[in-house]
């Protein structure tokens, strides 16, 4: 973190050397430079949320104008009219964004490409308002205190001191809470929902706050040049600050601002380059920028920066602090009340019953076994308890409450067999990322650092649980270089982050070799005796006759079985579901 | 690499040029006219003619021993966005120490740098095609252009369309600045005409279907059709009226106005009427016309340093732009003191472009004047019919 | 109100555009569903191909033969040197291709003027030097970096179409050109007047989607190329050699665009500037379908041709608003029912 703060710092003093002491030209290009750079780190904020778009001018447009024209109509002064245009700007991307949320993929960079173009044709066409194609002039300086700041000296300090904030605060939010969620809502959705995490409103919220930061950069960009036309505000402009944001590194701060380097200063220095060879060389100019743009893609795909990035998210000092209180520390009652009822469920897709009439119970402190023959229901089943199938026939409850209740209370966490981490970041950041409902710091609070105290709770919490699981000394490693038994642990940590009432693993040992499996056994074994309430789905027989205190057996989604281990073994129903009378199973 | 010490590398190395060139020959001073032209981007139609136009200007004015300077031309493109051309001209004014400046090619490149020109005190030169560019005169202290504006070429061409009998007029244009300019100055002028507006329909530069719009005309019932546009358009959009069957005469503007319009239309569009400079026939004109012989010698100076290719009239503000710039400065630095610093010298090339008179150009005879930045009456405007694939002068 | 003839012309019309906007689409559509490449520069091989055209009618050598000579010999050093290893023999025999490949593209238009070839061939040879142009970018922009992003692959794509326009403007200059086209004459359908050449357009348009669909589903090679689209791994492990899937799918893919280019050349006129907008809405109606099939971008690419007809009709100063809005409820609906068509199972 500091490492990053002393770069930001750095590149702020260039910024302020060259503006100040170098000529009015150079100046010039940084003051432009500036305001492209809040462009591209609009969409670098927009793919921190796994979104991408295509349009990001238009609210780049929508800011400048809105801003421009407040401002001419009512004299007010041009820091109001920015901030309406970020209002403005806000406003589009909540409606636009709520209207679309459903949309993913190649038809969202579609409905982007769409309403871009649909507001630069709006830009032009509405020509009594915004001045059409000609454009608006006599725009309104900034000035403080009766001194233009609309010269360039001034504007490229104003410009890159706005986009500097702007990567200071991505880079905040990106290693607290909501940084971590964004990452899960980016790259894994649905772990992201089941830990509480909504999907759909941080993709809008992110939407808005990069719609309002392109709003920031039409602003500045219209009360320094003066006059404003909508051509910077189509395609064209879009696909600029998408090259930007590429080029630097899609899911990079910093990278935005290398990518704007590249990116602007390309054309200034083949401005002045390709004269001097010959004349006819620079007309070809389009040309070698072209060349260029290839050819650094093809030697940075991952963008100018990434690399950088990832080696600076390794390291940085974590907070500490003292854990969190736990759940699991308080000693359950055994007996009693059972923890999780199971009544009736059923579930059909089209006219196959996956699961008809299941009905089991859980009480504290055991480990349920859930198994069958393939095709039995087993997943299904699994789902419902965990609540990603929410369409079902019958009732689940935790304590008494519905199920949907008590998951947004946190009560029950679930690991994946498909492990569902965040490859970019570190063993640590994931683990923390599973107590996301025990905390409520959001965007601000990360941003001026009133999130430290809590941070370092959870932090120590995360490396507890990581000591429980045997990881503890992997905490700063990348995910990506994890072996398969690793991140199943990883897995078990981060469930355990969310201080559930019972704990939901799913085939964890599947696919193991044999050290990982006595591994997570032992592991399984010690959070039993600890007090743990587990529901256990494996096919491994001899793992879940290990473990398990009860065992439900499933097959072709009717309940066969629900007994002890060694009872259920010998139940001559499990044997012939098992082995059949004639098909081919297992 | 490192962009700036490449930027750095560059202008060191542009100002030890400029340094010795001073040293080299201290009676005849050398001073930079910048141009910034749209060699690239959707106005390059016009600006690469218009560029190509100035660098005949500067081979011509090498030749020449009456100047009393040495002129180094620094040319840059906008690459037809506002931004990039007001850095362009930043970086001339500044940079490259420029003591006159021709920009831009496009309408919005040239409001976009009035500021800038105004702060550094530099006379610019605009190519431009809108009166706005040079209106109201008080607020453009600093800026002059070329072009024959939009108002003078649609009044000649409402007063022929007047006298041709019609009363409902529809106008088909562009979309973009050069289009709106368009259509701004129609709506105004119609009415004075006595003329009526009764359709309004737009198009882009790169639309292939024209048809719905003309079904719209057609529909309006126009007498005649106003198409302000440059070609491919301007020769798409005609052939749908025809194919709708709009058979009313169709005027063009003066972006129409040359042999790619010609080219294209392959004899299809005989009998439209077009606007332009008399540059486009001036082998056509009256021997006692007073373009007549200095058109000739542009245009055969053009075709002898671009074989194949025809001067037009974007070529034709290049041209005069150019020379006008070489007036200004001839007359400024007879005007103020041997090593008088940038500043004055720069007032100074703006005063004197303001006391030019009677300066034979390609769109016409230039008389500047305090309250007069364009200079220009429809001496050079004439108006030509397509006949049997050609342009043909119409006497009136 | 509307007349019939007005609706019989915006039909006519928009069918036309739209059956161009189709072919672009179904080109796209073939690259993205074997690269996963999005080409930003599909209609500038249209452009360059009709830009060809225009020269080979003039009996001039194209700009072409250049573009092709510099792919070749860049291909060809690039083959050779990783085959520096394995012999003298390894080392020529990339070289002499790439300079048959340059040779063949300076000659065959040469060629083709000396004998005052008639449009059909003209056309041919213009689409046949762009449709090689295709496997050259792929081999030089695309196989570098096989596991980059879609977005990577957009920006390298983006740098394509700043290339190959800005090498337009300086080849063929801004003003527009204009080719013969190859079927004169037109035929009337009542008042409306629609030209040979466009319905050329239309015949040629079904011709290849009906060939471009029993080619992908009948035969090997077709199959091999969609197996790459499903999962690059899994046809990697099978035998098909996917890199070489890539070049085809371009080749195919730039092949389709230039037929496009060429064909509506004598209809729109020929400039510089020409692709970027049709590449555009080829890929709007391409993805209309999801980006998924043919027939769904055919589909897909008519739908726009006739919207912005209606649109034009309507408004013409905003239509391009009105078009694009439109997608929007299509795309959503589109979403709609392919989430009710199945629920995404972990196992």
């Amino acid at each position: 973190m500091s490492i990053e703060t002393r770069g930001l710092l750095a590149v702020a003093a260039l910024v302020a050397l060259v503006s100040l002491a170098g000529a009015e030209f150079y100046a010039s290009v940084l003051a432009t430079m500036g305001i492209y750079a809040l462009l591209g780190l609009s969409l670098v904020i927009l793919a921190l949320s796994g979104q991408v778009s295509l349009g990001h001018a238009a609210f780049m447009g929508l800011g400048a104008y809105a801003s421009a024209l407040l401002v001419a109509r009512t004299g007010l002064p041009p820091a109001v009219g920015l901030l309406a245009g970020l209002g403005v700007s806000g406003a589009a991307a909540w409606l636009i964004g709520s209207a679309t949320s459903s949309l993913r993929g190649h038809f969202l960079a579609l409905t982007t490409l769409a309403w871009g173009i649909a507001l630069a044709v709006c830009f032009r066409a509405a020509g009594d308002w915004t001045g059409g194609a000609s454009g608006l002039a006599g725009i309104a300086p900034f000035t403080l205190f009766g001194v233009s700041l609309s010269a360039p000296r001034p504007m490229a300090m104003l410009s890159w001191g706005c986009a500097l904030l702007v990567v200071f605060a991505v880079l905040r939010v990106q290693r607290s809470r909501t940084g971590r969620a964004l990452g899960a809502v980016r790259q894994q959705e649905l772990m992201a929902e089941s830990f509480g995490i909504s999907v759909s409103r941080m993709r809008l919220w992110t939407f808005v706050v990069s719609a309002m930061v392109a709003g920031w950069a039409g602003g500045l960009y219209a009360h320094y040049l003066g006059f404003i036309s909508p051509s910077p505000f189509d395609l064209s402009g879009s696909i600029k600050g998408l090259m930007i944001a590429v080029v630097g590194g899609e899911l990079s701060a910093l990278g935005a601002l290398a990518g704007t380097g590249i990116v602007e200063g390309l054309n200034w220095v083949l401005q002045a380059v390709l004269p001097a060879v010959s004349s006819s060389a620079s007309s070809l100019e389009p040309l070698f920028y072209g060349v260029l743009i290839i050819t650094v893609m093809l030697f940075f795909p991952e963008g100018l920066w990434t690399r950088v990035d990832r080696v600076l998210a390794t390291r940085g000092a974590r907070p500490n602090g003292t854990a969190l209180n736990s759940r699991l520390n308080t000693a359950p009652a055994p007996g009693g009340e059972p923890v999780l009822d199971v009544d009736q469920v059923g579930v059909s897709f089209g006219g196959v019953k996956a699961l008809d009439g299941v009905s089991f119970r859980l009480y504290a402190g055991e480990v349920l076994g859930l198994i069958g023959p393939n095709g039995a229901g087993k997943s299904t089943c699994f789902d419902v308890i965990s609540g990603v199938n929410e369409r079902h026939a019958g009732q689940v409850r935790l304590h008494g409450e519905p199920l949907a209740q008590a998951r947004a209370r946190g009560r029950l966490a679930r690991s994946f067999q498909h492990t569902r981490l965040l490859e970019d970041r570190t063993v640590l950041d994931n683990v923390m990322l599973g107590a996301f409902r025990r905390t409520r710091n959001g965007v601000l609070a990360a941003v001026f650092g009133r999130d430290t105290r809590d941070e370092g709770a959870i932090a120590a919490s995360a490396r507890d649980c990581l000591a429980r699981v045997g990881l503890a000394e992997g905490a700063q490693r990348l995910v990506e270089t994890l072996s398969l038994g690793e991140r199943r642990l990883v897995e078990v940590a981060r469930a355990l982050m969310a201080d559930p009432e019972v704990l939901l693993l799913d085939e964890p040992a599947a696919g193991l070799r044999r050290a990982d499996r006595e591994r997570l056994v032992a592991l399984i074994r010690a959070l039993h005796a600890q007090g743990c309430t587990i529901v256990l789905v494996e096919h491994d027989m001899d793992i879940v006759m290990a473990l398990a205190t009860r065992v439900v057996v499933l097959d072709r989604g009717r309940l066969i079985a629900d007994a002890a281990p060694a009872a259920v073994r010998r139940d001559p129903r499990v044997i012939e579901a098992y082995l059949g009378t004639g098909d081919e199973t297992c | 690499m490192n962009p700036f010490k490449r930027l750095l590398t560059a202008a060191l190395m542009c100002t030890a040029v400029q340094a010795t060139a001073w040293a080299q020959t201290p009676n005849k001073p050398t001073l930079v006219i910048g141009v910034v032209a749209s060699a690239s981007g959707p106005a390059a139609a016009l600006g690469l003619p218009e560029k190509k136009a100035v660098e005949l200007v500067e081979e011509m004015a090498r030749a020449r021993t009456d100047l009393p300077f040495t002129p180094k031309f620094v040319y840059l493109d906008d690459g037809s966005d506002p931004t990039r051309a007001v850095n362009a001209v930043r970086k001339l004014a500044g940079e490259d120490g420029a003591a006159v400046v021709i920009c831009c090619t496009t309408t919005p490149a040239s409001m976009a740098v009035l500021d800038t020109v105004k702060a550094a005190g530099v006379l610019n030169i605009s190519m431009a095609s809108a009166a706005t560019v040079v209106e109201p005169v008080a607020e453009r202290f600093w800026t002059f252009k070329t072009p024959m504006t939009d108002r003078m070429q649609i009044a000649f061409t409402l007063e022929r369309l007047k006298k041709s009998g019609a009363k409902r007029v529809a106008y088909f244009g562009l979309e973009d600045a050069y289009g709106e300019a368009g259509w701004n100055e129609f709506r105004k002028l119609a009415p004075e005409y006595g003329l009526q507006i009764v359709g309004n329909e737009r198009f882009s530069r790169a639309d292939t279907n024209f048809t719905p719009q003309a079904l719209r005309i057609r529909q309006a019932g126009a007498d005649a059709v106003y198409l302000h546009a440059i070609p491919p358009s301007s020769v798409l959009a005609n052939q749908a009226l025809l194919r709708v069957g709009v058979d009313r005469p169709v005027f063009h503007s003066a972006g129409a106005a040359n042999a790619g319009f010609l080219a294209m239309a392959k004899g299809s569009l005989d009998g439209a009427y077009v606007v332009s400079g008399a540059l486009q026939v001036h082998e056509q004109l009256a021997p006692t016309h007073p373009l007549k012989a200095p058109l000739q010698r542009f245009v055969e100076a053009y075709a002898r340093k671009f074989p194949g290719e025809a001067a037009d009239l974007f070529a034709g503000q290049g041209w005069d732009a150019g020379h006008l710039a070489l007036s200004a400065l001839s007359g400024a630095v007879k005007a103020v003191p041997a090593g008088a610093p940038l500043p004055t010298l720069r007032a100074a090339a703006r005063d004197q472009m303001e006391r030019i008179r009677g300066h034979a150009g390609a769109n016409g005879i230039f008389n500047f004047s305090k309250d007069d930045h364009l200079g220009l009456d429809d001496v050079g405007l004439v108006m030509l019919r397509v006949e049997g694939g050609r342009f043909k002068l119409l006497e009136d | 109100m509307a007349s019939l003839d007005t609706l019989l012309f915006l039909g006519v019309d928009g069918l036309t555009s739209g059956a161009v906007y189709a072919l672009l689409g179904l080109g796209i559509v073939l690259i993205y569903l074997v690269t996963r490449v999005i080409n930003i520069a599909h209609g500038d091989f249209a452009m360059l191909a009709a830009m060809t055209l225009v020269s080979l009618e003039h009996g001039q050598l194209p700009g072409t033969s250049y573009l092709l000579a510099a792919g070749a010999l860049l291909w060809g050093a690039l083959a050779a040197w990783s085959a520096r290893r394995h012999g003298a023999l390894a080392i020529a025999r990339p070289c002499l291709g790439a300079l048959a490949v340059a040779a063949l593209g300076f000659a065959l238009p040469l060629a083709l003027a000396a004998m005052q070839a008639p449009a059909v061939l003209n056309a041919a040879l213009a689409v046949l030097m762009v449709a090689a142009l295709g496997p050259m970018f792929h081999r030089l922009a695309i196989e570098p970096i096989p596991r980059a992003s879609v977005l990577v692959y957009i920006i390298v794509t983006l740098g394509m179409h700043l290339i190959l326009q800005g090498l337009a403007l300086q080849l063929w200059g801004p003003q527009a050109h204009s080719v013969a086209p190859l079927l004169s004459g037109s035929l009337a359908i009542g008042v409306v007047v629609i030209s040979h050449q466009s319905l050329l357009v239309l015949g040629i348009t079904v011709l290849l989607v009906a060939a471009l669909y029993a080619g992908f589903n009948h035969t090997l090679s077709g199959k091999a190329l969609r197996a790459c689209a499903v999962n690059r791994t899994g046809a990697d492990l099978c035998g098909i050699e996917v890199a070489s899937a890539g070049r085809r799918a371009f080749g195919l893919g730039a092949g389709l665009a230039a037929v496009a280019g060429v064909l509506i050349a004598p209809l729109v006129g020929v400039h510089y500037e020409m692709g970027f907008l049709i590449g555009l809405k080829g890929f709007v109606g391409a993805t209309l379908g999801g980006l998924l099939s043919y027939p769904a971008a055919i589909v897909g690419g008519v739908l726009i041709g006739g919207f912005e007809s209606a649109f034009s009709y309507l408004s013409s100063a905003y239509r391009d608003a009105l078009v694009f809005l439109l997608i929007i409820p299509i795309l959503l609906l589109q979403t709609a029912r392919l989430k009710r068509r199945g629920v995404a199972h972990e196992h």
